[in-house]
């Protein structure tokens, strides 16, 4: 085969920084060959595929030093947009990759900017839809999509000038798991089709059963670039990133294999899986109910359609509660309910035994905290330590009082250093501590995370939910987790409630919830490689800690 | 006539005085916000942007013609007096008949017509210099008066002795006059006449294809995108605006003070403020995060790349295109003419 893609001691630098961002990269893509890209955030994989699509130096400054060809030209010295006809570029956000208000106008916009004769127009977008599956929806408005479909039309968009290369940034980290299987099913195709693929992800486990070769970057420079079975080999999670955790589970049988399993049948095959031993799980011992809530509808106000149909559930207090199901199925609805946003049109909720409509201002906040999904949603003060401050006045504690507060809570999320910076000049991570610490500052009984590590790169979210599950042990505080990362839901939760069209459906702990979650696929739900290992030896577990390893 | 003593001490004591004022001042403000966030709502904003295709003939104009309709309704409406104005605009809103799916689209247009009625008829009517009305109609009527201290928002204050209904006379009275309400009717049917137009353009054209007609008349690509992306992240602000809001609800921000103590009901009014500029500032930095990541897609996609674009969509003139056109015309031109009737020309506009 041909090499698409060859770059040779490539080293970048962006104005204004001393760091080289790349070091002396070198490597080959063939032509049709399907690369993962991985590297914990701020490894250089943006970078790395900002200077094949010619973006890094065209519109964003760096002195790029080596050599770079791409189908044989260099992308520094060809525009961006004829680059494009060679690589396309798919980034994270879908909306800010769409530029019009109809389906079909968008993925014309590329193909009208290279003045292409309306008929072959016409002809592409149909084509391009149908690539992505977006045919039936051609005359559908753009913002009214699902994140899935979104991202799938910003392909559809890429493929209609019919490139050689189609480049991926992390185009999952904005979507649920039901989009994000469909951007993962449309790449494979378009790579069995003859595309070649270079796709940045953090969730490894779940790609990289469809790739050809994993490259890894660590600080500017390549780590890792093998074929995926070898690759894992080096022991991806000192890199910060995510690895299979059949992976993980062979190695704690065998410690210098060369060649690591990655998909649960595989590591069957291997017929060590009788090695396993699952310990019981250590009961935390939890009290009453926390959180009551009997036969809840719910219609936002001027909406038609009814969003929770007569919801029950129970959460008792000290518990950790993962609550799953689809996007749509009214997960966030109802913990904008529990957080006294909204009221229930009818039915009762009581938030420790209080009436929770008649909850306002620092009464909630003492009881009941909520972390939004994205940092940037929460974080309006001007310092970090403005914004602790501003929920300790809604909350009525002033002075002394609530120096103390702000001291203990930045200390326990390690965030005493930051108190004086604005929280929009942090990384990711550091805004997502500063979100938790604005809400925890109020010490509230309770706690509600919106998808707490989207976006953060598996070491970060890691950290992240060992710090929480620290606080939730030290405090007593009960932990609820609104959650598409199955791995997540399996290794922290005591219960899990699965919503579907507005209503819980079903209850149980992790192990019991993934077994019925093989009879639903409509729940969008699927377990984690640990749980499909031990249920074949019917020692059902969510939890890789709780996995233990006896001689042979 | 001779001032009614009971009629006038009632409407003049203090009390009633001041509750008529405030409810004067405030119903304008109150009134427009109300009709546009609980009639419409989010969800109405967004049937905004949501184009629903039709059939009808309305529909199967070219955009270029329908916006030549805003204009020249606009602008006859702008030139007449108000009453020939108000018929125009029934006139458009008869047009709305032709559209799909009516109830939806009157459930938007109504409550933001309504609201711009009353916004402008407010505005003109009570803040109108008395100097502009003078010079219009050359001669102002009082019909009730307010406090004097209004004065200084600009409430429209005589100069010289005015006889006040069940009052008397009154040295430079400051109030509500029967020529600023024409006044205000007069702008008003202009304002809606203008928004009723436009929103039926709205209503009957996906905006992709305005801007394609746009374009294809000569309007610069960069204006073109430029309002494409100005209409088309409408929503996400919105959307955005209700995530910050919840999220300051959440952390226990009472949007309503509920303080009985005036003293904590302007400390708590004064705290909600700076709380909505927080937020507003906060829906901002959320909007423009992406504005680079915008920039480098549409430069990927060849935008301004080259000089020459062509349309994915063909527009083209048909014959009841032209039957149109020239029916516009003749509008324009009868406006014309009517305007320059006595009696029947627009009041001038800040004269």
């Amino acid at each position: 085969m041909a090499k698409i893609i060859k770059i040779n001691n490539l080293s970048v630098r962006y104005f204004g920084s001393s760091n080289l961002v790349l070091r002396n990269v070198s490597l080959e893509i063939e032509e049709g060959e399907f690369v993962l890209l991985v590297g914990r955030t701020g490894s250089g994989k943006s970078t790395l595929l900002n200077v094949i699509n010619g973006v890094i130096p065209n519109i964003v400054s760096a002195s790029v030093r080596g050599s770079i060809s791409v189908a044989d030209r260099d992308p520094r010295k060809t525009p961006v947009h004829e680059m494009a006809t060679i690589v396309g570029t798919v980034y994270q956000v879908p909306e800010s990759q769409i530029f019009s208000l109809i389906v079909d106008d968008d993925v014309a916009f590329g193909l009208e900017n290279r003045a292409m004769d309306p008929n072959e127009i016409r002809r592409r977008v149909v084509e391009s839809l149908g690539l992505v599956n977006l045919v039936h929806k051609m005359r559908h408005p753009t913002f009214l999509l699902s994140g899935g479909e979104k991202q799938r039309l910003v392909i559809a968009g890429v493929l209609a000038v019919r490139p050689r290369i189609l480049i991926l940034d992390e185009p999952t980290s904005m979507l649920d798991s039901m989009g994000a299987e469909s951007i993962f099913g449309l790449v494979k195709k378009l790579n069995d089709e003859g595309l070649t693929i270079i796709m940045s992800e953090h969730r490894v486990e779940r790609v990289i059963g469809m790739v050809d070769r994993v490259i890894g970057l660590k600080d500017g420079t390549i780590y890792v670039d093998d074929e995926p079975h070898r690759a894992v080999a080096k022991e991806l999670p000192k890199l910060g990133i995510e690895e299979p955790q059949v992976t993980t589970l062979y190695r704690m049988i065998n410690k210098n294999a060369e060649y690591y399993p990655i998909s649960v049948d595989e590591f069957m095959e291997l017929g060590v899986a009788n090695r396993i031993d699952v310990i019981d799980k250590v009961d935390d011992g939890v009290g009453e109910d926390a959180i009551l809530v009997s036969n809840v509808h719910f219609t936002y106000p001027g909406g038609v359609q009814e969003v929770l149909k007569g919801v029950n559930l129970a959460i008792r207090d000290g518990e950790v509660v993962s609550v799953i199901g689809p996007n749509g199925s009214g997960k966030s609805t109802l913990m904008y309910l529990l957080a006294g946003i909204y009221k229930p049109s009818s039915g009762s909720i009581k938030i420790l035994g209080y009436d929770s409509t008649r909850l306002v201002g620092k009464e909630r906040t003492g009881l009941i905290g909520y972390v939004f999904q994205d940092p940037d949603q929460m974080l309006l003060s001007s310092t970090v330590k403005g914004e602790l401050e501003f929920t300790l006045r809604l909350s009525g504690i002033h002075g002394r009082v609530a120096e103390e507060r702000v001291k203990r809570i930045s200390g326990y999320l390690g965030i005493n250093d930051l108190l004086g910076q604005s929280p929009h000049k942090l990384s990711v991570g550091q805004r997502r501590l500063v979100s938790v610490a604005s809400v925890l500052v109020a010490e509230p009984r309770i706690l509600i995370l919106d998808e707490p590590t989207r976006g953060l790169d598996n070491e970060t979210s890691t950290s992240l939910m060992d710090l929480l599950l620290t606080i939730k042990k030290e405090r007593g505080i009960t932990l609820i987790m609104v959650t598409h990362n199955m791995r997540q839901v399996g290794e922290y939760s005591d219960r899990v409630f699965v919503m579907y069209d507005g209503n819980v459906v079903f209850s149980g702990t992790p192990e019991i919830v993934f077994e019925e979650s093989h009879r639903h696929p409509e729940w969008g739900v699927s377990p984690p490689q640990v749980f499909e290992v031990t249920r074949r030896i019917n020692k059902p577990t969510a939890s890789i800690r709780r996995v233990r390893v006896h001689a042979a | 006539m001779q001032p009614s003593p009971i009629i006038g001490q009632v409407l003049y004591n203090p009390i009633v005085n001041w509750t008529i004022t405030l409810i004067m001042l405030l119903y304008g403000p109150a009134l427009v916000i109300y009709l546009i966030f609980r009639l419409i709502g989010f969800q109405g904003y967004m049937s905004l942007f949501r184009f629903i295709e039709g059939k009808s003939v309305i529909y199967r104009l070219d955009p270029r013609v329908k916006i030549l309709l805003s204009i020249v309704i606009t602008t006859v409406a702008a030139i007449t007096i108000w009453w020939i104005s108000a018929i125009i605009f029934i006139a458009v809103m008869a047009l709305y008949s032709l559209l799909s799916n009516i109830r939806e689209k009157l459930r938007i247009a109504v409550p933001l017509i309504l609201a711009s009625f009353i916004g402008t008829a407010w505005t003109e009517s009570m803040f109108t210099p008395y100097s502009y009305l003078q010079v219009i109609f050359h001669h102002v009527t009082f019909l009730y008066v307010l406090p004097r201290s209004l004065a200084i928002f600009g409430v429209t204050q005589g100069s010289g002795s005015f006889y006040v209904p069940y009052l008397g006379y009154v040295n430079n009275p400051v109030g509500i006059t029967w020529e600023g309400i024409i006044y205000g009717l007069q702008i008003t049917f202009r304002a809606v006449a203008a928004i009723a137009s436009g929103l039926l353009l709205i209503f009957s054209t996906p905006p992709s294809d305005i801007l394609r007609s746009l374009e294809k008349s000569g309007l610069p690509i960069e204006l073109g995108f430029t309002l494409l992306l100005a209409v088309s992240s409408v929503p996400k602000v919105l959307e955005n605006s209700m995530v910050v809001l919840n999220s300051l609800k959440a952390r226990g921000v009472d949007f309503r003070p509920r303080s009985r103590n005036p003293i904590a009901f302007i400390r708590e009014s004064l705290f909600i403020i700076r709380v909505v500029i927080m937020a507003l500032i906060g829906i901002v930095t959320l909007t423009l995060r992406d504005a680079r990541q915008i920039a480098i897609a549409a430069d990927l996609r060849a935008f301004r790349a080259f000089r020459k674009r062509t349309y994915y969509k063909d527009i083209r003139m048909t014959r009841m295109d032209y039957v149109i056109l020239a029916f516009l015309i003749a509008l324009l031109i009868a406006g014309i003419y009517i305007s320059g009737l006595p009696g029947m020309g627009a009041v001038p506009y800040n004269p």
